[in-house]
């Protein structure tokens, strides 16, 4: 009795801890929010005069606005004033909506979270059955099948995937309404459950496969690893079949772990969901977040921006909890704990946490399968992994990683050819695209719409531009914005991401707060923010990419580093009296090195799959400038006039381009790797 | 204790993952199934069975921010046309003449500063009140007042209603562009309006609101209580679409008829037709005509940078006008879907026959040379170190504007010109307004725009010119009691022989004008579209103009 007495009190004491955590977590948001979007050039106050919503606005909600968002006032006197009244329940009023900012997130919210919840429990059940068939059947097609679904859907931009369905499911088959959450023409009386059940259905299937790669991958590596224990070994000796052991011991400890990974998928699903409400006119909040970023309706922005914050931290909050009250592990490392050994009982709550949650984690917090040493090292490493809308593609390089070492003997020539030949491709389009770039923006009218033809293999679109040069030169640009961003953003996490392994616990703590805060908002939205605050063009989608991408690097150079630090040959180093400059040079960069080198080349398929995001939604590049997220816009214009050719190709070779950089990736890494290349 | 314990949780686990298993498959394939049977037989066979009901798809910029409320926007604002909702006290028809709504008689006195209005005294709003003099009075003060209202009625000073039947406007200039004002200004009832009006608009117009999904569609059904003729059409639903959504909706045969771009014009769909509306809608370049330093106060006390060190030169603007292809550039960008333009108001009564130009390449080129402009070595001109190079803005998320654009940017090649693309959305081409080159998109019915834009201090004067005689006309030409009266004046504005004066393309050519761009629209084949007036700029409600006396055949 004494025992559940204690368990219990650690849960209340736990709970209480997280949701400490939340709020302030929120707190700190809110604050990122309000200061992003103040800093931008646009002033709300100036460029909505015209606008019907601030005409009509009363003297005393301009003053607020002006108090808020204008210029003159300092930055922490605004925020002190929006936060107060946010806490009191008014956000202001939304400048393009023409209503109360909590109005306009109120009935956006409720379609929002009807589509996202029907995709989040999607793709949590589809992505368990996926990894677990996967999982069951490893290294025979249905696996290959699964990882190959999962690896070409990463590298899928979504707002794509979703133009697809609305061509094939709306269009051609025509089983599904063409976007918005109502029936057209029909009378809010006679709107059925099945009308709105078939308005909502398309979004969210599109959405859900959005998180499914994820989980189906998790999932299967963890099923492989429970397959080849002990206890499995026992049971199939009892001769019980595979699929009796995936029950009897596999569900019970996939479940947890997918849970909670699905939790911390909120973050990523949110993301999608502004893409994907996009695509199929729905209005929920991210229509209205891309129509606040747009038109300067930074009250709504602000609000949209902390509400999804709210969610995906709610999210991770509720799988906190959820883990301090299912797991017992965690129940028994509170009995240590109050014997006196508070530090080790949190170390071995998260290395259990750790363990069962993730088998890949590794694999989240970047590209280093296996080698992160203690999970106690990675106090906040599960609660933060899998959010990112990253973590997909990560955990796509865990899933060929991990199979790796298993495949001794990985032929060394081969993968360096691998890495060459990748690596010529990706130069050679670069090259070919700065080459092209003049051709790509030329326009002759005499040529217009030409299906590809031996002159124009990839034809030409409605201005006569020649589209193999236009996709050339928008893959370059991506490259090129790609490299910019992924430079800066290693800079930032090689500088965070050692400054927390070295400095100290303090320094740690207030680091990882800045990944937890950074990870808390949706990179999507997280996107919009900041072309928000800079401008649109290049450079804010460049600096917005490079902000948005340094946590996970950051965490691998902080692992790499506490590791190197506790190793052997540091150790004997010091104690051979080396300085520190010397262990630095000759130990810790080339322990580290790897592991960025590598962290940046993976970073580059996401900036590329951001930037055509982004400048799909509008915050990007000018539509003059070939870059691969322009022409995919334009080319939904087309979708329906049979001129395929100007979304098929460009499409392909930005999915092409996403897994040549994994490919190279990859080899660089088995290449380079010191734990991978020893095997 | 402990084994009890673990079964039950385990217990509980296990039926968790049942349930949640169950809920899943409830959640996602009951939807597939309902998503099927929802789609195919609901929504395509309804509006093709409906034959008093029309679906129309038009652009989302179509969407009222502000509701149908016209002391805001509604009808009366930036883009004009009927209210449908509310009536007016006149209204113009297929010919834009003036034909009475509500008003019976109405006159000007001779110094044009009062207008006397009778209306009818049998109207009744849809809320059963009477409509009176009283309410007509309370409309127009409301605009007059209303900081927020687009309309432009600063002219009069007040309106009173001198009995139930009887409004007079009291003016502060002569102003006879008051009637095209009026045409689309819907009456409100003063007693039921407040400030959720423009989401619960009651009037006693043709259609009443039924519905309003905002973001999405609006509904509107017939006034049964209406005092003109029954509509036809009973129910009339808007949908607001992209260009590419308002195609697939025509092609899944989900709206009856759907607005498009011309880039789509060669698009076959099985049971619809195109339609192609004339219009009044015309593009064209503003050329500042300043040089370049000094600033220009813009909305809400804002200084932008006026002047531009190419344009500002008077040879430049006129080779451009000159040397522009319009028929070409229709021809390349809008697959011949419009008119070459030479002015805001070429269709106009008040337009100009000497804003027209030949396309005279060569002309264009020595007009260059005479000026000053030599070619340099990579073709582009230059005049004591100043490249002949500038930017042209546009919006960027319209095609045909992009379209037109390259296009230009190719024809000013020629020329010796350096025209560099830029798109951009409104709010960071507004900073540019004053000092760069922008494709704008202009007209309408009314000669309010032929004033703005060439009047020295009109809010459409991006091109920043100034001239006492243009102005001077502009003054008179609004003064004429009879709007008849002053076109000869709006032309002398634009070409004054006499004084050879003016903007035209061989005067000040203070803008370059390109096309105007007919209104496309993808109709089922069966859909009766009643004849329509020119459609003004904004390709949105103006089509609706006249919905009640469309048909199904």
């Amino acid at each position: 009795m004494s025992i559940r007495g204690a368990g219990r009190n650690f849960v209340v004491r736990y709970a209480l801890e997280q949701i400490v955590r939340f709020v302030a977590l929120m707190f700190a948001v809110s604050f990122v929010v309000f200061a992003l979007v103040s800093a931008s050039p646009i002033d709300p106050v100036q460029m909505n005069v015209g606008q019907a919503a601030y005409m009509t606005m009363s003297e005393a909600k301009r003053a607020q606005l002006a108090q808020y968002w204008g210029v003159g006032t300092p930055l922490l006197e605004r925020y002190a004033n929006w936060l107060a009244s946010v806490l009191q329940g008014d956000w202001g009023t939304s400048l393009r909506f023409n209503a109360p900012v909590m109005e306009v997130l109120g009935n956006r919210a409720a379609n929002s979270l009807a589509l996202l919840g029907i995709a989040w429990v999607a793709s949590g059940v589809l992505g368990l059955l996926l990894g677990v068939v996967a999982g069951v059947n490893r290294d025979r097609w249905p696996d290959r099948l699964v990882k190959g679904y999962c690896f070409v859907l990463a590298a899928t931009p979504t707002f794509w995937l979703g133009l697809v369905a609305l061509m094939v499911f709306s269009v051609w088959l025509g089983w599904f309404p063409l976007g918005f959450s109502v029936p057209l023409g029909k009378s809010a009386a006679d709107v059925t459950l099945l009308d709105t059940a078939s308005h909502i259905v398309l979004p969210a299937i599109v959405l859900s496969f959005v998180g499914v790669a994820n989980i189906a991958l998790h999932t299967r590596e963890k099923l492989v690893d429970i397959l080849e224990s002990d206890y499995v070994k026992f049971a199939r000796a009892r001769g019980l079949s595979t699929w009796q052991i995936v029950r009897r011991h596999g569900m019970r400890n996939l479940l947890l772990p997918a849970m909670t990974l699905q939790f911390a998928s909120i973050s990523e699903i949110f993301g999608g969901s502004v893409l994907v409400e996009q695509v199929f006119s729905y209005p929920g909040l991210g229509q209205a977040a891309i129509t606040a970023g747009l038109g300067g309706d930074a009250p709504l922005l602000a609000g949209i921006a902390v509400v999804s914050a709210m969610l995906v931290f709610g999210g991770n909050l509720t799988a906190n909890i959820l883990y301090g009250v299912v797991d017992p592990r965690i129940r028994r490392g509170q009995m240590r704990e109050r014997a006196g050994r508070p530090r080790i009982a949190r170390e071995a709550r998260d290395s259990a946490r750790v363990e069962e949650a993730l088998v890949p984690m590794p694999a989240m917090v970047g590209t280093g399968a296996g080698q992160v040493p203690s999970a106690g090292a990675l106090p906040s490493v599960r609660r933060s992994v899998a959010q990112t809308s990253s973590a997909v593609r990560e955990s796509l390089q865990l899933g060929t990683l991990l199979h790796a070492p298993r495949r001794r003997g990985a032929n060394r020539v081969a993968t360096f050819a691998k890495f060459v030949v990748a690596a010529i491709l990706l130069v050679f389009v670069v090259i070919a695209g700065m080459a092209l770039s003049d051709m790509a923006t030329t326009t002759d009218f005499s040529l217009k719409s030409l299906a590809p033809c031996l002159a124009h293999p990839f034809g030409t679109d409605w201005m006569g531009r020649d589209m193999l040069a236009r996709t050339l030169s928008g893959l370059s640009t991506s490259v090129v914005l790609g490299l910019v961003a992924a430079c800066v953003s290693s800079v930032i996490a090689v500088i965070l991401g050692a400054a927390a392994a070295l400095c100290g616990p303090k320094v740690d703590a207030v680091i990882s707060w800045l990944i937890d805060l950074m990870m808390g908002v949706p990179h999507i939205v997280l996107l919009v923010l900041i072309s928000y605050a800079l401008g649109k063009g290049f450079w804010g989608v460049a600096v917005g990419v490079a902000i948005t991408h340094w946590p996970n690097l950051a965490r691998v150079v902080r692992a790499e580093i506490l590791q190197c630090k506790q190793s052997d040959f540091v150790m004997a180093a010091r104690r051979m009296g080396k300085s520190s400059a010397y262990i630095a040079i000759h130990h810790m960069v080339p322990f580290v090195l790897p592991q960025f080198v590598v962290g940046l080349v993976l970073m580059f398929p996401h900036a590329i799959l951001h930037e055509a995001s982004i400048t799909f939604l509008g915050f990007g590049l000018p539509p003059e400038m070939p870059a691969i997220g322009v022409i995919l816009s334009e080319s939904m214009g087309y979708l329906t006039t049979g001129m395929w050719w100007l979304a098929v190709f460009p499409g392909i070779a930005l999915v092409a381009a996403v897994m040549l950089f994994d490919a190279a990736g990859e080899s660089l890494r088995k290449l380079i790797d010191p734990h991978t290349s020893q095997e | 204790m402990a084994i009890h314990e673990q079964d039950v949780a385990m217990c509980k686990r296990r039926d968790f993952l049942k349930l949640a298993a169950c809920g899943a498959a409830v959640a996602s394939f009951g939807g597939v199934l309902s998503a099927c049977v929802g789609g195919s037989s609901t929504e395509g066979a309804e509006s093709a069975a409906a034959t008093d009901q029309v679906i129309v798809a038009m652009n989302t910029g179509s969407e009222p921010a502000a509701g149908f409320d016209p002391l805001r926007a509604w009808g009366c604002g930036e883009h004009v046309h009927e209210p449908l909702i509310q009536s007016t006290l006149i209204t113009t028809d297929e010919n834009l003449e003036f034909q009475n709504d509500l008003a019976t008689d109405y006159f000007c006195s001779d110094d044009g500063l009062t207008w006397t209005f009778a209306i009818r005294d049998d109207v009744k709003f849809t809320n059963g009140d009477p409509l009176t003099a009283s309410d007509v009075a309370f409309t127009i003060n409301g605009v007059i007042k209303g900081e927020a209202s687009e309309a432009d009625l600063s002219m009069v000073r007040e309106a009173v209603a001198t009995d139930a039947t009887h409004v007079e406007l009291y003016l502060t200039k002569p102003y006879n562009m008051l009637l095209y004002t009026l045409a689309v200004l819907g009456i409100v009832p003063e007693k039921a309006y407040g400030d959720d009006y423009g989401a619960n608009p009651i009037g006693s117009g043709r259609y009443m609101l039924e519905q309003w999904d905002k973001g999405q569609q609006v509904i509107l059904k017939a006034n049964p209580d209406y005092y003109g003729e029954e509509p036809k059409m009973k129910r009339v639903v808007v949908a607001f679409m992209e260009e590419d959504a308002a195609l697939a909706a025509a092609r899944a045969g989900q709206v009856d008829i759907a607005f498009t771009a011309a880039v789509y014009s060669d698009q076959e769909i099985a049971d619809y037709e195109l339609l192609a509306c004339e219009t009044v809608d015309s593009r064209g370049i503003s050329l500042p005509t300043p040089q370049p330093g000094g600033t220009k106060e813009g909305d809400g006390g804002v200084a932008y940078p006026v002047g531009n060190a190419v344009t500002s030169d008077i040879a430049v603007r006129r080779a451009i006008n000159y040397g522009v292809d319009r028929e070409t550039m229709i021809k390349n960008v809008i697959n011949g879907y419009g008119t070459p333009a030479y002015s805001v108001c070429d269709k106009s009564p008040w337009g100009s026959p000497d804003m027209k130009v030949e396309t005279d390449v060569a002309y264009a080129k020595q007009l260059l040379d005479e000026a000053g402009w030599a070619a340099g070595a990579d073709g582009i001109r230059e005049k004591d170190g100043v490249r002949a190079a500038f930017d042209l803005y546009y919006a960027s998320n319209d095609s045909v504007r992009q379209a037109l654009s390259a296009e230009f940017a190719n024809q000013m090649k020629e020329l010796g010109i350096e025209v560099s693309i830029k798109g951009a959305s409104w709010d960071d081409i507004y900073p540019h307004q004053y000092s760069d080159p922008i494709l704008w998109g202009w007209g309408s019915n009314a000669p309010v725009e032929t004033y703005e834009l060439n009047y020295s201090t009109g809010w459409g004067n991006y091109a920043c010119y100034k001239n006492e005689n243009v102005d001077s006309y502009l003054d008179e030409a609004l003064a004429m009691p009879h709007v008849e009266d002053s076109y000869e004046l709006f032309q002398k504005a634009q070409w004054d022989e006499a004084t050879q004066q003016g903007v035209a393309p061989q005067g000040a050519a203070t803008w370059v004008w390109l096309a105007n761009v007919d209104h496309l629209y993808f109709k089922r084949v069966n859909l009766n579209v009643a004849k329509q007036k020119p459609h003004p700029h904004g390709h949105g409600w103006s089509l609706v103009n006249n919905v009640d006396t469309w048909s199904w055949s």
